[in-house]
Parts: C-alpha cells; sequence; structure tokens
C-alpha cells in the first residue's frame, strides 16, 4: 500500500516536472519569438555582417535557455541584452585579433572595415517612405557608430529596446547612476552629430 | 525656463524619432532573415538540454569558414618559423586563443560574477516603467 502511493506519487511528481517544463518553454519560446527581430537588427548595426549577427542571436538564444531559463521570466530580458552585448564584443574583438593577424602577413595593412561598404541597402521595391526611414536609420546607425561603447549601449537598451533604468543597469552590470550618465551623454552626442549632418532633415525622415 | 522645457521637448521628440526608426528598419527585415531567426530559435529550444560545449550550427562558418581558420593558424604556424615577429608569443597564443575558440572568454566569467551581482539587486521595477524619466 506504501509502495502504492510512493509510485502514485512519485508519478503525479513527475506529471508536475513535465507540465512545468513544458509551460516554460512555451514561455521561453514566446520571448524568443518576441526579441529575435529586434536582437538581430541591434547585432548586425553592431557587426555589419548578417551571418555573424545571426549567430550572436543564435548563441544568445542558447545561452539564455539553457543558463537562465528557470530564473523568473522578468528577468529574462536584461540578461539576453547583456549576453547579446558579450556576444557582439566577442565578434568585435575576434574581428580584431582576425585583422591583426592578417596584418602580420602585410596583405590588408591599410585597409580599413568600412561599414559603408557592408551596409545592407533597401530593398528595391520599398516604397518611398521606407526608403526615407531607411535612411534615417542609416544616419542614426552612423553617428552610433561614432559614439563610445557604453554610450551606444546605454542607448541601444534604453531607447530602442525599451528596458527601463533598472533593467539596463542589470543588462550592462553597471550602476543605475552610470546608466543615466552614459544615456543621457548618448542623447545628447547624437543629437549633436546628427544636427551637423541636418537634424531636421533627419528628424522629418524618421518620424515620416 | 521655457528654453529648458523646450530643450527638453526636443530631447523627448529626438528619442520619439529613434525609436520610430529603429522600429522601422526592424519591420523591414526580409522574409529570408526572418525565417533564419526562426530557425536559429528552434535549435536553441532544441539545444536547450545539450552539452556546454557542444558543436553547434554556425551561419558564419557554414561555407568552410573553420577549414579556412584552420589554414590561417597552419599558415600562421608556419610564417613563425619563416620571418621574425612583432607579435609577442604572449600576444600570440592570446590571438590563436580568440581565433579558434567556440566559446566566448567574457561568458566564461559570467555567471559567476555576474549572478553574485544580480543576486544584490532589489527587484526589477515593472516593465514598462523608467526609473528616471530619462527616455
Amino acid at each position: 500500500m506504501g509502495l502504492g502511493l510512493s509510485i502514485a506519487h512519485d508519478g503525479f511528481a513527475k506529471r508536475l516536472a513535465e507540465e512545468h517544463t513544458l509551460e516554460s518553454r512555451v514561455a521561453i519560446e514566446a520571448f524568443l519569438r518576441e526579441v529575435e527581430t529586434r536582437a538581430f537588427r541591434i547585432a548586425l548595426m553592431n557587426v555589419r555582417d548578417r551571418d555573424e549577427a545571426l549567430d550572436i542571436v543564435q548563441d544568445s538564444m542558447i545561452r539564455l535557455v539553457r543558463s537562465y531559463s528557470r530564473r523568473p521570466s522578468e528577468e529574462w530580458r536584461p540578461l539576453f541584452y547583456r549576453i547579446l552585448q558579450n556576444r557582439i564584443r566577442d565578434v568585435q574583438r575576434r574581428r580584431s585579433v582576425r585583422s591583426r593577424v592578417l596584418s602580420f602577413f602585410g596583405g590588408i595593412e591599410g585597409e580599413e572595415y568600412d561599414p559603408l561598404v557592408t551596409a545592407p541597402g533597401p530593398a528595391a521595391d520599398n516604397p518611398l517612405d521606407r526608403v526615407l526611414a531607411h535612411d534615417a536609420m542609416q544616419a542614426l546607425e552612423q553617428a552610433l557608430s561614432i559614439l563610445p561603447a557604453r554610450q551606444r549601449e546605454a542607448f541601444t537598451m534604453r531607447n530602442f529596446e525599451g528596458l527601463d533604468v533598472a533593467q539596463t543597469a542589470l543588462a550592462m552590470n553597471c550602476t543605475e547612476g552610470s546608466v543615466k550618465t552614459h544615456y543621457s551623454r548618448a542623447v545628447h552626442r547624437l543629437r549633436e552629430l546628427l544636427r551637423e549632418h541636418g537634424e531636421e532633415h533627419w528628424h522629418e525622415r524618421a518620424t515620416d | 525656463m521655457n528654453e529648458r522645457r523646450t530643450e527638453s521637448e526636443r530631447l523627448s521628440e529626438f528619442e520619439r524619432g529613434a525609436k520610430q526608426a529603429f522600429d522601422a528598419s526592424v519591420r523591414e527585415l526580409d522574409a529570408a532573415t526572418r525565417q533564419r531567426l526562426v530557425q536559429a530559435r528552434e535549435r536553441a529550444l532544441a539545444n536547450a538540454g545539450g552539452a556546454r560545449f557542444g558543436l553547434k550550427w554556425s551561419w558564419s562558418l557554414a561555407p568552410g569558414g573553420a577549414l579556412a581558420v584552420a589554414a590561417l593558424v597552419a599558415l600562421l604556424l608556419v610564417a613563425l618559423h619563416q620571418r621574425p615577429t612583432q607579435l609577442g608569443p604572449g600576444q600570440f597564443a592570446g590571438d590563436l586563443e580568440i581565433l579558434l575558440g567556440q566559446e566566448d572568454l567574457a561568458m566564461l566569467d559570467e555567471d559567476i560574477e555576474f549572478y553574485s551581482w544580480l543576486e544584490d539587486q532589489p527587484e526589477l521595477a515593472p516593465a514598462g516603467t523608467n526609473g528616471d524619466g530619462v527616455g
């Protein structure tokens, strides 16, 4: 009798665990679906290579699912963006090492990576407003590429991704005060940079 | 005072414009890229219980990039024996490690350092609230 109860209890516990796993899987899949395109766009903006950007997003997803899926779901977003930013930095570091190694052979000395050369172009059949929005984003991306990395990260997470200050601090592994400073400097510097290139025109295109 | 408010309004307008430009660029993503992202998500979920340092699909290494890296390393080793180099032995070893590494260096200490920090943090503010009103 005792043995029967124990087996029944084990079966019930196993079913509960399975249901919980399924529930978690559904929840994390929904989260990944929600962030994947935005994360890809952010990665692409930083590394300017579609395949590498896809790798970064995929690795970040794997890392989140493996290591943090049991954490409360409200922590997933800052965790995911922290992982994403780490992966972006790794790719950039690898790229600079690769370029150093290649320059060792004397082949590409002086050749510098030009983001404009590899920037994705608009699809030919895009309507005018898409082209205008694309131009605005391209101007913003160029301005962003000039910012220090921490300012760029703060702006990306706060503005593009809508993380609040606490979440951004979590994602950037710094204090909330630092987030506010980085973000504020980023906004002012971006405005200056875009004003130099005609902010009014930029703004019209961005909000069209 | 009026000028300050105007400046603040301009900043908000700029922030809104930036967000809209980014959102539009996300909407513009083509179907092929979206499909590849779906595949990436499926792989991530399928890999959930996989080995921590197991092999995984790589878009950027798919066309034979791994072979290219191996060839590059071989060339480097040969070249190091044939000509003097400005790279110190430590830097060379570090470069090789980065070139060959499948795992990210930044990730190695992430779990320990990050989680000890995370545990010390107060509860996160509810999504959508901005603690400081910036942005």
